[in-house]
């Protein structure tokens, strides 16, 4: 596969901080491409460069095999965003805000009206088409900006967290969406702080901290940096009054736990030092807090895992 | 360009506030004023009836006779009512002034009473009776025997009518048309791109591959039913309501409205301009601008006038414009007030195209 958008030594400097520091990586053509990195990490302000919303200090960008800074035009048409912060006219219905942002890119009359009608329906706002902004709910809001983003069917899609705030069902489709955006030819540059999203639909993995590239790759390549941890992942119920910060804190605690976190569906997922063979101190623990045990497993260590140990944080 | 036309002319006709400002801003801004005109108007300063009385304690019998001639041709005029008194005495309030006419050659004294009009108005009369009388001096010592027959015929005095009747109210809606003109035109470009900031929407437009000129130029033409609503309603209402007059003649009002019209285009291809120049807020800049060039330029009050400052004003120099061509028929300053408007128009939208093209993030 080709390279589709190279970046080459980024740096873009506000004043004397520095928000992307050096960074380099490639898409292919027709990947689902991940940024992942914990706030402030450079993750929107690398996607401004290559958008060309924003300058930059020093490096070279280019998208397909055009450098940005002198084929720009050329670029732009290619281009569609999805931005973090959502951008749409509040006086125009749903379906306006994707025709008028699809005109923007020269489609008109009949083909515009189809391009957006089939937008709106890849987000599932079909239904919605004639309602305002204001009469939209936030996850609803969030696929409309989705549809801005691609009814002019750019070649290159940058989404830039376009799930917070969407519910799970919802989520659902718009990663689907993504999936058949991709096997339509499309590549699409993603970033997320969920990091389960990321590992079901990307097929390349960078990681950036603090605008440098600490880790990339596929989700199996990464994983497979973590060689000094084990996970337990623990399948319970949650009720409605457990106590979620006692519980990590107490857990953390324990001797062999390097971190522990729950996941949505009430999984307990626990990091162990490799050395740790007995868990009955940890199944103890959990009893205290009444919790049952539908499953327990042991698996392979996650990209949280890996992000943890190479940031020393959580992603969010 | 049509879709970014289109899309702002929605934006206008669907904003319920805007709409709403537009069209009842101006209404509600001329009745309150123009009512409040009214009352001023009505208390126009009135002389009333002039109580004057004489006397005469001199012997310069000529010029006596001279001035008591004089005195009671006055009181041909209903208003004024003479009396000659016998002695000089302390009687303050039953006349508006008392002339004294004493010693030899005659001197006159003027005694006033506490009605400033009324003595200004005395005061006026007896200065052109002495300059009158100077003059008539002048000729017969030069020739003796042409003592001039001065006579005026009241016929010669016929009231005719100077044109259209002007008031407070013509001063005013002239005023707060050129107010209305200002206001929203200085700060409707520099809201406009204030809300593409504000729902994040200018991003979407700098990154698309559409012609910023184009996008910009779009939007001075989206301006446009807001700029001939609001002059519209402004105008209709003081002229229908409160009976102001503009110019006289149909040409004059249309010559009046292009004027506006071109100033409007002018004012908010600056605010645009201005708008795109800069991040922040710049109403902040705008509406103290303009309220300020209001105020020293005699919009709110013409009262207000400062020497060395009103006249460089823009809002002065306009209302200047207007008022020339409304009351003297003069097209001279509204002529060039409408083709510098239109340069400004044209460089500003250029330049602020511009910018556009070349502005990059907005965060
Ligand atoms: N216009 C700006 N001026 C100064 N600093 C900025 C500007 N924009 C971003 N930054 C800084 O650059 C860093 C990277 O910001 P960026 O928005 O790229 O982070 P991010 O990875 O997208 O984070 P998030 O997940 O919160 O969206 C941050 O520290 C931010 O404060
Ligand atoms: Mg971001």
């Amino acid at each position: 596969m080709n390279e589709f958008v190279v970046i080459k030594n980024l740096i873009k400097n506000y004043g004397d901080f520095c928000a992307v520091d050096n960074l380099s990586f490639s898409v292919k053509k027709g990947e689902i491409f991940g940024l992942l990195g914990p706030n402030g990490a450079g993750k929107s302000t690398t996607l401004n460069a290559i958008t060309m919303l924003s300058d930059f200090s020093k490096g070279e960008i280019s998208i397909d095999g055009m450098n940005i800074k002198t084929d720009y035009q050329r670029i732009k048409m290619l281009i569609g965003i999805v931005p973090q912060k959502i951008a749409l006219y509040d006086h125009l219905t749903a379906i306006e805000n994707v025709k008028f942002f699809a005109s923007l890119y020269g489609l008109k009359g009949k083909a515009l009206l189809l391009a957006a009608k089939e937008a709106l329906g890849f987000v599932n706002l079909s239904e919605k088409s004639n309602l305002k902004p204001r009469q939209m709910s936030g996850g609803m809001l969030r696929r409309l900006n989705i549809a801005c983003g691609i009814a002019h069917s750019p070649k290159l899609i940058i989404m830039d967290e376009p799930t917070v705030g969407v519910d799970t069902q919802s989520r659902e489709h718009i990663l689907e969406s993504i999936k058949i955006l991709r096997s339509r030819g499309a590549t699409i540059i993603y970033t997320s702080h969920y990091m389960n999203e990321v590992e079901e639909i990307c097929d390349t993995i960078a990681i950036i901290d603090k605008g440098r590239l600490i880790a990339s790759g596929t989700k199996e390549e990464l994983v497979s940096l973590v060689t000094n941890l084990k996970t337990v992942k623990i399948q319970t119920i949650l009720n409605s009054d457990f106590n979620k910060d006692s519980f990590i804190k107490q857990m953390s605690a324990l001797t062999h736990v390097k971190h522990i976190r729950i996941q949505e569906n009430d999984v307990i997922k626990i990091d162990l030092s490799l050395e740790c063979d007995d868990l009955t101190f940890i199944f103890d623990k959990i009893s205290e807090f009444g919790l049952p045990f539908i499953s327990v497993n042991s698996d392979v260590p996650d990209l949280d895992t890996l992000f943890i140990a190479l940031t020393g944080k959580e992603i969010r | 360009m049509k879709d970014i036309i289109v899309n702002d002319l929605k934006e206008f006709f669907r904003d319920k506030s805007s709409l709403f400002f537009t069209i009842f801003f101006p209404i509600i801004l001329v009745f309150i004023l123009g009512n409040l005109l009214e009352m001023w108007n009505n208390s126009e300063t009135i002389v009333g009836e002039l109580n004057i009385a004489y006397y005469v304690d001199s012997n310069d019998d000529y010029k006596v006779k001279s001035i008591e001639q004089f005195l009671k041709g006055l009181e041909k005029d209903e208003a004024i009512s003479l009396k000659k008194l016998e002695k000089l005495e302390n009687s303050a309030n039953q006349y508006d002034s008392i002339i004294a006419l004493s010693g030899s050659p005659m001197e006159v004294t003027l005694y006033k009473g506490d009605d400033d009009t009324k003595n200004n108005t005395i005061n006026a009369i007896m200065s052109s009776y002495l300059e009158l009388n100077d003059k008539i001096n002048y000729v017969m010592s030069k020739n003796n025997n042409q003592i001039p027959e001065i006579t005026f015929k009241d016929e010669y005095i016929s009231p005719k009518n100077l044109g259209t009747n002007r008031n407070m109210i013509d001063y005013y809606a002239v005023t707060m048309t050129v107010m209305i003109v200002f206001m929203t035109g200085g700060i409707a470009g520099s809201e406009s791109f204030q809300s593409l900031r504000k729902n994040n929407t200018i991003d979407r437009l700098i990154i698309s591959p559409k012609s910023k000129l184009s996008i910009f130029i779009g939007k001075m033409i989206g301006f446009s039913p807001m700029i001939f609503v609001q002059l519209a309603v402004v105008m209709f209402v003081s002229w229908k309501f409160l009976k102001a007059n503009y110019a006289a003649s149909f040409l004059g009002n249309i010559r009046l409205i292009m004027m506006l019209i071109a100033l409007s285009y002018a004012l908010i291809s600056f605010s645009s301009f201005l708008g795109i120049l800069f991040n922040f807020r710049t109403q902040a800049i705008m509406m103290p601008l303009m309220w300020v060039t209001m105020f020293f330029g005699g919009t709110f009050s013409r009262e207000v006038y400062v020497e060395k400052i009103t006249p460089l004003m823009p809002p002065y120099i306009v209302q200047k414009a207007a008022f020339d061509l409304i009351n003297f028929n003069r097209f001279e300053l509204v002529n060039k007030i409408t083709v510098v408007s239109l340069i400004l128009f044209v460089t500003f939208t250029l330049t602020g195209g511009y910018i556009f093209s070349k502005r990059r993030e907005t965060a």
